[in-house]
C-alpha cells in the first residue's frame, strides 16, 4: 500500500515515516506551512484552521474548514487542503484576504489564518446568497449574516483577542462572490476526492481506514480495544492535552454505509458518521428540534468535523445530542459482525461515560421516528451563547391537540450522570391542557428531575431554575392568547 | 540638481492598510515556535499541582532514563546560575519581596510554579518524561483570597512573616492638593450624601492569542534569545542584571508577537529555565507553552477589592472620596504587580472636580499565580469604581446620571487643571465628547422605552449604562517614575537611517505585538521627511537592531516612541539642511522643506532629501567639516503623561426571568488626540471594548479551594466569539494633546478601561427598580437571577 498522499495548496505530499497520532496541524507545520497553529489543541480557538475539500450535496466538492490540531494527517489522505498561504500571496491576495487587510481585521495576526480559512469556506459555499430585499433596519438588528449571505456563525469557532472582531465582520460582509476563474470555486463543480482505503503505521500505533462497514466490522472484531477515529474531535483532544496514543484506531469517518440521510415514511435515518454541519444542510430545517440545537452545539468549526455518532459514541453526560434526540425518541443502531441491533436512545447510557455498545459494535445510524410532534424546543445554558459547553440542556417535542397535551417527551443533559429523560414532568403534562397553571405544575416538576451538580459554570439551583423557566418559556411562545389567559 | 515631485498628500490621517497585514494575512510570518536552529532541543516544564507546598524530594532517574531526554534539570541544579524574575517597582522602602526563583528550589508559592524541566529530542518526548519526574511534595495549607490574606493567619511565605508586601497611600491633605477626606465624609453624614460601596474587581487572564515561546541559541560569540515578549530590552537588562551574563553577550530578540495586553509584560521563569537549559546543554533549546499552561503560569490581571466611600452635598456636588484597595499580587510581587495597583490612584478622581481624596493600596501575597499588568493596569478598576459610584451618586439626589457627571467634571475651559490627586490635565473637552455620543446613542428615546418597558412589567427590561472616562497614557516621565521608586526611565529611543538607496529604515524602541507600528510609524516619517510611505522600513524588536528602547505597555508607543520618531526624523531634516544648502549654493535661511525637498525661497532650485541620503554615500560632494551622514537618532522623555477621554454609553437588555442579557447597543466617542492612522484606530477601539465587556459579563479566573485554576483552558475560560459581539458604534472628538509634537495621546486601553462600567450600568440600571444595586461582575445569567431573585424574596419577605 502507498504512503497516504495528501495534496496541500495545489501539491502532493507523502506522509511516509509520520506517527499516525501526527495530527494535520503538526505535520502541516513540520513542512514549514506556519500559517495554521497551535492556540489551544482543543477546537476552542481555530488558529489551526484549515480548507478541505469535502463532498458536496450534489456530487460536487465543498470547501469545508475544520480544526487541523484535532485530525490526524493520516485522515486526509487522498484528500486537498489548502490553507492561508495557498489562497493568497502578498502579492497576489485572495478577495478574504484583501478584504481582512482594507477592514483592519488583522492587528496581532496570529489567529488571521484561521479566520481566512473559516471565512474562504464560507465564501465558497454554495447556498450563500445576498440577502434579495433587505431592509436596511432589520439588517442592522442582525448581526449574524451579512447582506451577502454571510453566515457568522462560520466564524464561530475562530477566537480573536484583539479586534474585537468588528473589522473582521466587516470584511465578512464585504465579501462579494468569486470571480468566473476562480480557481477553488471552480474546484466545487468536480467531483470531492475519492474514497481511499489507509493504513498507516509508525513508532506509536497504526491507523486504518477501510473503505466499507463490513471491513470496518471486521476489522474492530479482531481489535475490540481499537479507537473508533470519526469527526475526531475527541481523539485530537485525547492525542493533544493527555498525550493519548492510540495502538490500533480504525477510521470511519468516510464509510459509505455511514454517510446516509434517508427520510422515509415513518422515520428519518441519520448516518453515524455524517457532520453535524452535513446533518444541518441535509434535514434544512425537517425536524425543527434539531434545527434549534445545531447553532448551539459546539462551533460551526467543531460541527464541520464532529459526527452524530461520534457525539453519543463517547456516551458525555453533557454531549448536546441527547437531550435532543432523547424528545424525539431516537433509536440508535449498532452495527456488529453478529449483526444490528436498534437501541432506543432513553436505554442506550448506562453510566458516566459507559453505554450498552458492546465490543465490536460500533454506531451505524440514528433513526428518528415520524411523525414529529408539533411543539418543540432546545433550551441550553452555557457561560457564553455559543460555542461553549452547556451547564444544562433541556429538550422538548409536545403535541398539543385541541388545546391538550396528548404526548410530551422530554430529554435532559447535564442533570445526573447520563442523559435523561424528564418522566415525571411528561406524566404532569400528558392529558392536561396546554395552560399556564398547567405548564407552571410542570415547571415545578421538572424543577425536581434529576440531581444537577455545582461548578463553576453553574450552580445546581440555577440549573433547576432554568429547566422551570425554560418550559414556562416554551408554554409563553406557543401557546395562543385565550389559553394564556386561561 | 533636478527637482523632486513635492509630496503633499499628507498620510497621518490616512486609513492607510497596515504593512505587516502582507505577511500575517497569508500566513508567511515568523512566530517563535515557527523557528528550527540545527540541533534544536526542546523543553517540557515540571509544574505544581500545589498551590503551597515544600518539596523535599525530586527522583528524576526514570525520566533520564526515558526515550529522547537529553538532560533533566532541577532548581538545585541551577540554583546558582538561573537568575531571578525581578520586581522592578517596589511601590515603598520598606515593600516585602519575596525571592521569586524561576525554578522552585524547596518552596512553592502557587500551582504551576516550575520545579524541573526536561530537555529532549522533541516537545512531544519531552513531555511524556516530565510525567516521569517524581517529585515528594509536603503540602502546606494555602492562602488564596486577598482579603483573607490581610490577617496572616495563613501566610503565602511563611518566612515572610506577613502576606502585606506593602502599603501605599496618596492623600490630597497630605500632598496639598485638596482637603482630608475624613473630614468631608463627616460634613456628609451630617448634611448630605455618603455613598459606600463594596466593588469586586474579579481576576482576569490576559489570554493573549500566541502561546508564549521562548528558543535559546548559546552557540556562538552572543546568547541570542528569541521570544514572545512585548519587553525585549527589559528582559535583556533583566537577565544580565540577575544571571552576570554581561548584557553586550545576550541578544534579545521579540519576532511577530502574538498579541500581549500586558501579559507579555513580564520576565518569565519560563524565559530564564530555556536560558539555563541551552546553556546547560549547549545546544539551541526551545520552549512552547500549552495553552493550559499559559492560562496558569502566564500572569493574571487585576484581583481587587475595593472599598470605597464618597461624600456630596445633598443636591450632589462631590466633596471627597475614599478608597481603599487589596489588591491581591498573587504569589510574588511580579515585574510591575505591586504598582498596578498604585497606578489607578492618580484615576480614581477621573474627570471630575473633588474636593478631597485620599487613596490606600494593601498589596497582599497569596498562594496564586502572580498579578500583573493587563490592559488599563490599575485604571480600568478606578475607572468602574467611580463610574458605578457616580450612577449611584444619581440616584440618591434623584438626578440623571448624566446630569450628575456634567455637574462634577471639569469643564472645557478649565484646562490645564491639577486634580485633587495631583495629576494636570493639559487638555479636554468633556462636554462635546458627550453631546454628540448621545446624539449618535439617542439617548433621550431609550429613556423613553425604558420607562415603557417599566410601566408594561415587561420580562425583558431596558438597561443605560454611562462611562464618562478618562486615563493617563504615554508612560511615563522619568523623574515621576523616579518619585514613585520605579526601576527604570519613561524615555523612548528612535534612529532614522537614511540609505543611499532612496529609502529609509526607522528604528524603533517600542516593540509591537498588534498595534500596527510599522505602519504608523511609516506614515508619521513619510510626512515627516517626504519620503513615500511604500519607502520606508520600519525595524523593532530587536536588541541588535534597536539598542535602546523600554518596549511597548502603557498606551505609551506612540505618544513617546513616536514623538522620538518625530524628533529622529527632525534631526535628520537639520542635518540635510546644511547639506542641501551646499548643494544648492545657497543659504540655510533661504531653504524651505517641503514635502521631501528643500528649495530656495523664490526660486525653482532644489534637491530633495533622498539625492542628499545619495550624496551622504559617496562624499564626493559634502560640505567641509560635516560628518558624511544625515542619519539622526534621538531619546525623548516625555514632559506630561496624556489623558485621552470619552464617553460610553450602552443599552443592554435583561431578561429578568432567566438573567440573561443581550446588549443592544453601545456608543463611543473617544477623543484620542491626533490619530496617525483610523483604520488601526478603530480596531485598538473595538478590540479594547470587548476586552472590557468581556470583563462586565463573560471572565473570570476561577479556583477551587486548593487553589487549582478551575478556568485552565479555553473550554472554561470564556473568551468572547465573534456572535458575542456587535457592531459598537464608535467616533472621535478632538482635543489634541499639548504635549507632544503630533497631539496624539494613546488608544491602546481606552476602549478596556471605559466600557467595564458602562455595562455593568446598563444592566444595574435595567434592574434597579426591583431593588437591586449592584451585582458582581461577570454578569453571568446566573447572577443576575440571583440578584432579581433575592430582590424579590427580600421585598416580599420571602426566604429564597
Amino acid at each position: 500500500m502507498l504512503a497516504p498522499t495528501i495534496t496541500v495548496n495545489g501539491s502532493a505530499g507523502t506522509l511516509s515515516g509520520v506517527d499516525p497520532s501526527t495530527t494535520a496541524l503538526d505535520w502541516l507545520r513540520s513542512r514549514g506551512l506556519t500559517g495554521a497553529k497551535e492556540g489551544c489543541a482543543e477546537g476552542e480557538c481555530g488558529a489551526c484552521s484549515i480548507m478541505v475539500a469535502r463532498p458536496g450535496d450534489d456530487g460536487g466538492t465543498r470547501w469545508t474548514a475544520i480544526n487541523a490540531c484535532l485530525v490526524p494527517a493520516a485522515s486526509l489522505d487522498g484528500g486537498e487542503v489548502v490553507t492561508a498561504e495557498g489562497l493568497g500571496s502578498p502579492q497576489s491576495l485572495h478577495p478574504v484576504q484583501h478584504e481582512m487587510a482594507v477592514r483592519g481585521g488583522s492587528q496581532c495576526g496570529y489567529c488571521t489564518p484561521g479566520f481566512i480559512c473559516s471565512m474562504a469556506a464560507e465564501y465558497y459555499r454554495p447556498d450563500r446568497m445576498p440577502v434579495a430585499s433587505a431592509d436596511e433596519h432589520d439588517h442592522e438588528l442582525d448581526h449574524e449574516h451579512g447582506p451577502n449571505g454571510f453566515d457568522l456563525h462560520s466564524l464561530s469557532g475562530n477566537l480573536c483577542r484583539c479586534t474585537g472582531y468588528r473589522p473582521i465582520r466587516d470584511a465578512a460582509y464585504a465579501l462579494g462572490e468569486p470571480d468566473a476563474d476562480d480557481p477553488f470555486a471552480g474546484r466545487c463543480l468536480a467531483a470531492p476526492p475519492a474514497l481511499t482505503s489507509t493504513r498507516q503505521e509508525g513508532p506509536t500505533g497504526v491507523y486504518v481506514r477501510p473503505t466499507s462497514l463490513a471491513a470496518a466490522l471486521d476489522l474492530y472484531a479482531a481489535h475490540p480495544q481499537a479507537v473508533l477515529v470519526a469527526g475526531s474531535t475527541d481523539w485530537g483532544v485525547e492525542v493533544n492535552i493527555r498525550g493519548a496514543r492510540a495502538p490500533f484506531a480504525i477510521g470511519i469517518d468516510r464509510l459509505p454505509e455511514l454517510r446516509t440521510l434517508d427520510v422515509g415514511e415513518d422515520v428519518i435515518e441519520i448516518g453515524a458518521a455524517l457532520t453535524l454541519s452535513e446533518i444541518e444542510r441535509r434535514l434544512d430545517g425537517r425536524v425543527p428540534l434539531l434545527a434549534k440545537l445545531f447553532p448551539q452545539f459546539a462551533s460551526r468549526l467543531i460541527r464541520n468535523g464532529a459526527t452524530i455518532g461520534g457525539n453519543l459514541g463517547t456516551g458525555s453526560p453533557i454531549g448536546d445530542t441527547p437531550p435532543a434526540l432523547l424528545a424525539l425518541e431516537a433509536v440508535i443502531v449498532l452495527a456488529s459482525t453478529d449483526g444490528e441491533r436498534d437501541v432506543p436512545l432513553a436505554d442506550y447510557f448506562t453510566g458516566y461515560r459507559q453505554t450498552v455498545k458492546q465490543p465490536g459494535e460500533l454506531i451505524r445510524a440514528i433513526r428518528v421516528p415520524l411523525p414529529l410532534s408539533g411543539t418543540t424546543a432546545f433550551h441550553k445554558i452555557a457561560k457564553r451563547r455559543f460555542d461553549d459547553i452547556s451547564s444544562v440542556a433541556v429538550g422538548f417535542a409536545l403535541d398539543v391537540a385541541d388545546g391538550i397535551v396528548s404526548r410530551a417527551r422530554i430529554g435532559l443533559g447535564g442533570v445526573a450522570a447520563t442523559p435523561i429523560r424528564a418522566l415525571a414532568t411528561e406524566a404532569a403534562l400528558e392529558g392536561q391542557p396546554w395552560t399556564a397553571d398547567v405548564a407552571r405544575a410542570a415547571a415545578a416538576v421538572l424543577r425536581q428531575e434529576g440531581t444537577p451538580m455545582d461548578d463553576h459554570r453553574a450552580s445546581a439551583a440555577y440549573r433547576t431554575a432554568t429547566l422551570g423557566t425554560a418550559l414556562l418559556k416554551l408554554h409563553a411562545e406557543t401557546a395562543t392568547p385565550q389559553e394564556v389567559g386561561a | 540638481m533636478t527637482a523632486v515631485a513635492e509630496r503633499t498628500a499628507l498620510e497621518i490621517g490616512a486609513p492607510r492598510k497596515r504593512k505587516e497585514d502582507q505577511r500575517l494575512i497569508t500566513g508567511r510570518t515568523r512566530w517563535t515556535d515557527n523557528i528550527q536552529l540545527p540541533g534544536m532541543l526542546h523543553l517540557a516544564m515540571v509544574r505544581s499541582p500545589f498551590a503551597h507546598a515544600n518539596v523535599t524530594a525530586i527522583d528524576t532517574e526514570a525520566a533520564k532514563q526515558a526515550e529522547g531526554v537529553v538532560a533533566v534539570i532541577t532548581g538545585a541544579d541551577i540554583a546558582a546560575t538561573q537568575g531571578a524574575c525581578a520586581n522592578a517597582w517596589p511601590v515603598t522602602t520598606d515593600q516585602k519581596t519575596p525571592a521569586h526563583l524561576p525554578m522552585v528550589v524547596d518552596h512553592v508559592a502557587c500551582t504551576g510554579e516550575i520545579v524541573a524541566a526536561i530537555v529532549a529530542r522533541t516537545a512531544a518526548l519531552a513531555r511524556d518524561a516530565a510525567e516521569l519526574v517524581d517529585v515528594t511534595y509536603e503540602e502546606l495549607p494555602a492562602v488564596l483570597d486577598a482579603k483573607e490574606a490581610v490577617d496572616d493567619t495563613v501566610l503565602a511565605h511563611p518566612d515572610l512573616g506577613t502576606n502585606t508586601t506593602a502599603v501605599w497611600t496618596l492623600d490630597s491633605a497630605g500632598q496639598g492638593t485638596g482637603g482630608h477626606v475624613d473630614d468631608a465624609i463627616a460634613e456628609a453624614r451630617v448634611d448630605g450624601i455618603v455613598i459606600e460601596r463594596d466593588y469586586r474587581q474579579q481576576r482576569l487572564i490576559p489570554a493573549f492569542m500566541e502561546p508564549r515561546s521562548t528558543v535559546v541559541d548559546p552557540t556562538g560569540e552572543q546568547i541570542t534569545i528569541w521570544s514572545s515578549t512585548q519587553v525585549p530590552h527589559i528582559l535583556r537588562f533583566l537577565i544580565a542584571a540577575t544571571t552576570g551574563i554581561p548584557e553586550s553577550k545576550v541578544r534579545v530578540i521579540a519576532p511577530d508577537v502574538g498579541g500581549g495586553f500586558g501579559g507579555k509584560l513580564q520576565t518569565t521563569p519560563e524565559e530564564f529555565i530555556t536560558l539555563a537549559a541551552a546553556r546547560q546543554v549547549r545546544k539551541p533549546v526551545k520552549y512552547t507553552e500549552t495553552r493550559s499552561e499559559s492560562l496558569v503560569s502566564a500572569h493574571h490581571g487585576r484581583d481587587q477589592y475595593q472599598h470605597l466611600t464618597l461624600a456630596a452635598t445633598k443636591d450632589g456636588t462631590v466633596t471627597g472620596l475614599k478608597v481603599e484597595l487589596i489588591a491581591n499580587l498573587g504569589a510574588y510581587v511580579a515585574l510591575v504587580g505591586g504598582g498596578v495597583p498604585v497606578l489607578g490612584a492618580w484615576m480614581f478622581n477621573s474627570i471630575y472636580k473633588f474636593g478631597s481624596y485620599r487613596f490606600t493600596t494593601r498589596n497582599v501575597l497569596t498562594n496564586t499565580p502572580w498579578v500583573d499588568a493587563y490592559r488599563g493596569a490599575g485604571r480600568p478598576e478606578a475607572t468602574y469604581a467611580i463610574e458605578r459610584l457616580m450612577d449611584e451618586l444619581a440616584v440618591a439626589v434623584g438626578v440623571d446620571p448624566l446630569a450628575i457627571r456634567e455637574q462634577n467634571w471639569i469643564t472645557h475651559e478649565e484646562f490645564p487643571f491639577t486634580t485633587v490627586a495631583g495629576m494636570t490635565y493639559d487638555s479636554g473637552n468633556y462636554e462635546a465628547a458627550t453631546a454628540r455620543a448621545k446624539e449618535i446613542f439617542g439617548y433621550d428615546a431609550l429613556r423613553v422605552e425604558q420607562k415603557r418597558r417599566r410601566d408594561d412589567l415587561d420580562p425583558v427590561q431596558l438597561g443605560i449604562g454611562i462611562s464618562t472616562f478618562t486615563e493617563m497614557c504615554g508612560l511615563a516621565p522619568s523623574r515621576v517614575l523616579g518619585s514613585l521608586n520605579y526601576g527604570a526611565g519613561g524615555w523612548e529611543n528612535a534612529a532614522i537611517r537614511m540609505l543611499p538607496t532612496g529609502k529609509v529604515e526607522v528604528i524603533t524602541g517600542t516593540s509591537p505585538h498588534g498595534q500596527g507600528h510599522e505602519t504608523a510609524w511609516s506614515q508619521i516619517v513619510a510626512d515627516r521627511l517626504g519620503i513615500p510611505f511604500e519607502d520606508i522600513e520600519v525595524l523593532h524588536g530587536d536588541t541588535a537592531v534597536s539598542s535602546r528602547g523600554l518596549d511597548t505597555y502603557g498606551s505609551r508607543s506612540l505618544v513617546v516612541g513616536g514623538e522620538a520618531v518625530v524628533r529622529a526624523a527632525d534631526k535628520v531634516v537639520e542635518k540635510a539642511k546644511v547639506v542641501a544648502a551646499h548643494l544648492l549654493e545657497a543659504s540655510e535661511a533661504d531653504l524651505e522643506f517641503v514635502g521631501g525637498r528643500f528649495g530656495v525661497k523664490g526660486t525653482d532650485k532644489g534637491v530633495g532629501i533622498a539625492e542628499i541620503a545619495t550624496a551622504a554615500f559617496t562624499s564626493h560632494n559634502w560640505p567641509e567639516g560635516v560628518e558624511p551622514s544625515i542619519d539622526a537618532e534621538a531619546t525623548y522623555d516625555p514632559v506630561n503623561f496624556s489623558f485621552p477621554h470619552g464617553t460610553h454609553l450602552c443599552a443592554m437588555e435583561v431578561d429578568t426571568e432567566t438573567g440573561a442579557t443581550t446588549m443592544r447597543k453601545y456608543v463611543c466617542v473617544d477623543d484620542i488626540g491626533q490619530i496617525i492612522n483610523p483604520l488601526i484606530v478603530e480596531g485598538q477601539v473595538h478590540g479594547g471594548l470587548v476586552q472590557g465587556i468581556a470583563q462586565a459579563l463573560w471572565e473570570e479566573a476561577v479556583f477551587d479551594d486548593n487553589g487549582t485554576l478551575v478556568t485552565g483552558s479555553f473550554v472554561d475560560y470564556t473568551l468572547p466569539t465573534s456572535a458575542d459581539t456587535i457592531n459598537y458604534e464608535s467616533e472621535h472628538t478632538t482635543s489634541p494633546s499639548t504635549t507632544n509634537t503630533l497631539g496624539t495621546k494613546g488608544v491602546g486601553e481606552a476602549g478596556t478601561i471605559a466600557s467595564t462600567p458602562a455595562v455593568v450600568n446598563a444592566v444595574v440600571d435595567a434592574v434597579r427598580h426591583l431593588g437591586i444595586n449592584d451585582i458582581r461582575m461577570p454578569l453571568s445569567p446566573e447572577r443576575v437571577w440571583r440578584a432579581i431573585r433575592d430582590a424579590g424574596s427580600a421585598a416580599t419577605g420571602d426566604t429564597p
